[in-house]
C-alpha cells in the first residue's frame, strides 16, 4: 500500500524508481507504475543514456510541479487502474464509473490531479479526471457548475442575457440541483 | 487510501508547512529544478490554498487557471449543448467552445427538428478547431433538412474528420477511419467508396443484403462490421478479403418481415459475435468459416406464443440451435450464453444427442 522509501518490502523483486516531488518528499515506486508518467518515463531513459550504470533507486526523478498530496493520489490511482478505459458499453458499466470517479472529491484536489497528470504526462489519469471533472459539468445548471467551482460570472448581466437568448436551445432541461 | 501514503502526514502539518520553505532549498541537486521555479511558486501555493478547505463547493475558482489545452480536452468529453452552456460562466470560458474538435449533437432537448437544425447550425458557423476528431448528430430526419444536411456533411468532411456519425451522402469518403449509422436509411445509389475505413456500425437500420455487400465491397480496409437491430437482410454472404469482426446484436421483431433465415458465408471473419434477442428466427447456419477462431453466441429467440403454441415453437428453437452449433463445431475458442446453454441441456436431458 504504501509507496514511500521507508518502506521496505522485501517481497517485491521489480525494480523501484524514486521521485521526489515539490515539497521534497521522496517516493519510491515500481518501475511499472512510475512508466505510466511519460515524463518520468523520458526522464528515465535519457539518464541511463547518460549513465549506464545508474539504475532503479540509485535515481532520483525530480517532479518540480508535483506535490506529495497530489503525487500521492496519483500513485494509488495507479495502482488500480481499470484494465481498460475504453467507453462504457452499457448503462450500468457507466453507473460505476461514475461513482469511482465521483470519489476525487473537491474540484481543487481535481484541478491539482489534473495539472499534474497534464504534466507528467500521463494519459489514462489525464482522462480519466478530465472525465470526473465534465461530469459536474454535463447537464448542469450556470448556477451549478459556478457554484461548485467557485467560478465568478463577470459578464455584464445583459451581456449574459443575450448570451443566454442566442443560445436558448443549450439552456433547456438542465438537471435540478 | 491515499491518506496512508507519504503525502498525508504532508497533507495534516499545515501550520509547520506555512512557515518551511516549499521548495528543495536544502536539496543537493538545486541546480535541476532552477528552470522550472515560477511555475513551482504557483502550484504551491494552490496547494497551501487547497489545504485550508475541504468543503465540496469552492469559494475560489481553481478550474479556471487551467491551460485552454486542457479545458478544451474537458469540454471534448461533453456534447456540444452542455459545451455551449460553459460559454457564460465567465470571460475566460467565452469562447472556449467554438475550438473544440469534438462536436457531438445529441437530439433529446429538441422539440423540432428545424429548431435542432438551427443549433446545428448556430455551432458549427462559430466553430474554428482546425481539426475535428468526432462529429455527430442525431436528430429526426425531414426532408425539408436535406440542404442542410449536405451542409453539415460537406463541413465534417472538409474538416477532415475521423469519426463522424449518421449523415446522409457520405458514401464516397477517404479519411473517415469509423462510420457508426443510426436510424437512417441507407441507399447508396452509386459506388461506395470508403477507402480508410476500418470500424462501420449499423444500428436500427433497414439494411438490405445487396447494400451490406455494396458496402464491403466498397471499403476495402475494413476490419470491423456491427449490425445492431438491422432488418431486412435474411442472408448474409460477407465477402471481404479484410474484415476480421462481425458483430450480430438483436433482430428486431418486424410485423411483415416473416422468418428469419440468416446465413452467413464468411470465409475470412476470424471472429464473429452473435448477441441478443433474434425473433422469428428460424434458421441460422454459418457456412465456410474457416478463418473462425472465435465465437461468442449469445442470443435469445423470445417466446411469445400461447401455451399450447409454445412447445411447438421450441422445437423450431432447438433445431436453429442445433443447426448453428453443428456449422460452427470446428472452432477453437467458443462462448455459450445461458439460453443457447438451457436449449442444448434440455437436449441432452431430452436424450437428443446435443450437436456439441
Amino acid at each position: 500500500m504504501s509507496n514511500t522509501s521507508e518502506n521496505p518490502n522485501p517481497s517485491s523483486s521489480s525494480a523501484k524508481i524514486t521521485l521526489k516531488t515539490s515539497d521534497n518528499e521522496l517516493f519510491e515506486v515500481e518501475e511499472a507504475v512510475a512508466m505510466k508518467f511519460c515524463t518520468v518515463k523520458q526522464y528515465f531513459e535519457d539518464e541511463k543514456d547518460n549513465d549506464v550504470a545508474a539504475r532503479g533507486s540509485s535515481t532520483v526523478i525530480p517532479l518540480p510541479n508535483v506535490h506529495s498530496a497530489v503525487l500521492a493520489r496519483l500513485i494509488s490511482y495507479c495502482k488500480k487502474l481499470p484494465q481498460s478505459n475504453a467507453v462504457a458499453d452499457n448503462h450500468e458499466e457507466e453507473e460505476t464509473k461514475k461513482k469511482e470517479r465521483k470519489q476525487y472529491g473537491t474540484p481543487g484536489d481535481l484541478v491539482d490531479l489534473i495539472s499534474a497528470a497534464n504534466y507528467l504526462d500521463f494519459k489514462e489519469g489525464l482522462e480519466f479526471f478530465n472525465q470526473a471533472l465534465a461530469d459536474h459539468i454535463q447537464n448542469k445548471s450556470v448556477e451549478y457548475v459556478r457554484k461548485f467551482f467557485g467560478i465568478k460570472g463577470d459578464f455584464e448581466p445583459h451581456e449574459e442575457e443575450k448570451y443566454r437568448e442566442e443560445y436558448a436551445w443549450a439552456f433547456e432541461g438542465v438537471d435540478e440541483d | 487510501m491515499e491518506e496512508e501514503s507519504n503525502g498525508s502526514s504532508e497533507r495534516s502539518s499545515t501550520s509547520s508547512e506555512e512557515s518551511a520553505p516549499y521548495f528543495p532549498h536544502q536539496s543537493t541537486d538545486n541546480s535541476s529544478h532552477g528552470i522550472n521555479s515560477q511555475e513551482e511558486e504557483e502550484s504551491s501555493d494552490d496547494h497551501r490554498n487547497k489545504r485550508r478547505k475541504h468543503a465540496p463547493v469552492s469559494e475560489e475558482d481553481r478550474i479556471s487557471t487551467l491551460p485552454d489545452s486542457i479545458l478544451l480536452k474537458i469540454l471534448s468529453s461533453l456534447c456540444i449543448k452542455d459545451a455551449v452552456v460553459t460559454g457564460v460562466l465567465s470571460k475566460r470560458w467565452a469562447f472556449l467552445w467554438t475550438s473544440v474538435p469534438s462536436l457531438r449533437f445529441t437530439h433529446t432537448y429538441f422539440i423540432s427538428s428545424v429548431y435542432y437544425a438551427n443549433a446545428v447550425d448556430n455551432v458549427l458557423l462559430l466553430h474554428r478547431a482546425l481539426k475535428l476528431t468526432n462529429f455527430s448528430v442525431q436528430f429526426q430526419y425531414m426532408p425539408d433538412l436535406k440542404p442542410r444536411i449536405n451542409l453539415w456533411v460537406r463541413f465534417a468532411t472538409t474538416a477532415k474528420v475521423d469519426q463522424p456519425s449518421l449523415v446522409e451522402i457520405l458514401y464516397a469518403n477517404e479519411f473517415v477511419s469509423e462510420l457508426d449509422f443510426r436510424l437512417c436509411k441507407i441507399k447508396p445509389t452509386g459506388l461506395v467508396r470508403w477507402s480508410s475505413l476500418k470500424r462501420l456500425c449499423f444500428g436500427y437500420v433497414p439494411l438490405r443484403e445487396d447494400v451490406v455487400n455494396k458496402v464491403l465491397l466498397g471499403s476495402p480496409r475494413i476490419e470491423f462490421l456491427k449490425l445492431h437491430n438491422c432488418y431486412q437482410f435474411n442472408r448474409l454472404d460477407i465477402v471481404s478479403e479484410s474484415l476480421k469482426k462481425l458483430v450480430i446484436d438483436c433482430y428486431p421483431a418486424e410485423p411483415d418481415l416473416g422468418d428469419l433465415e440468416l446465413e452467413i458465408v464468411a470465409p475470412k471473419i476470424e471472429s464473429l459475435e452473435i448477441i441478443g434477442d433474434f425473433f422469428s428466427m428460424a434458421k441460422f447456419q454459418i457456412k465456410n468459416a474457416s478463418a473462425l477462431v472465435e465465437v461468442r453466441v449469445d442470443f435469445e429467440i423470445p417466446m411469445e406464443y400461447e401455451d399450447e403454441e409454445q412447445e411447438y415453437h421450441y422445437k423450431d428453437c432447438e433445431n436453429v440451435v442445433r443447426e448453428l452449433f453443428e456449422s460452427l463445431h470446428q472452432v477453437k475458442k467458443f462462448i455459450v450464453g445461458k439460453w443457447c446453454l438451457m436449449v442444448l441441456s434440455i437436449m441432452s436431458v431430452k436424450h437428443l444427442s446435443p450437436p456439441l
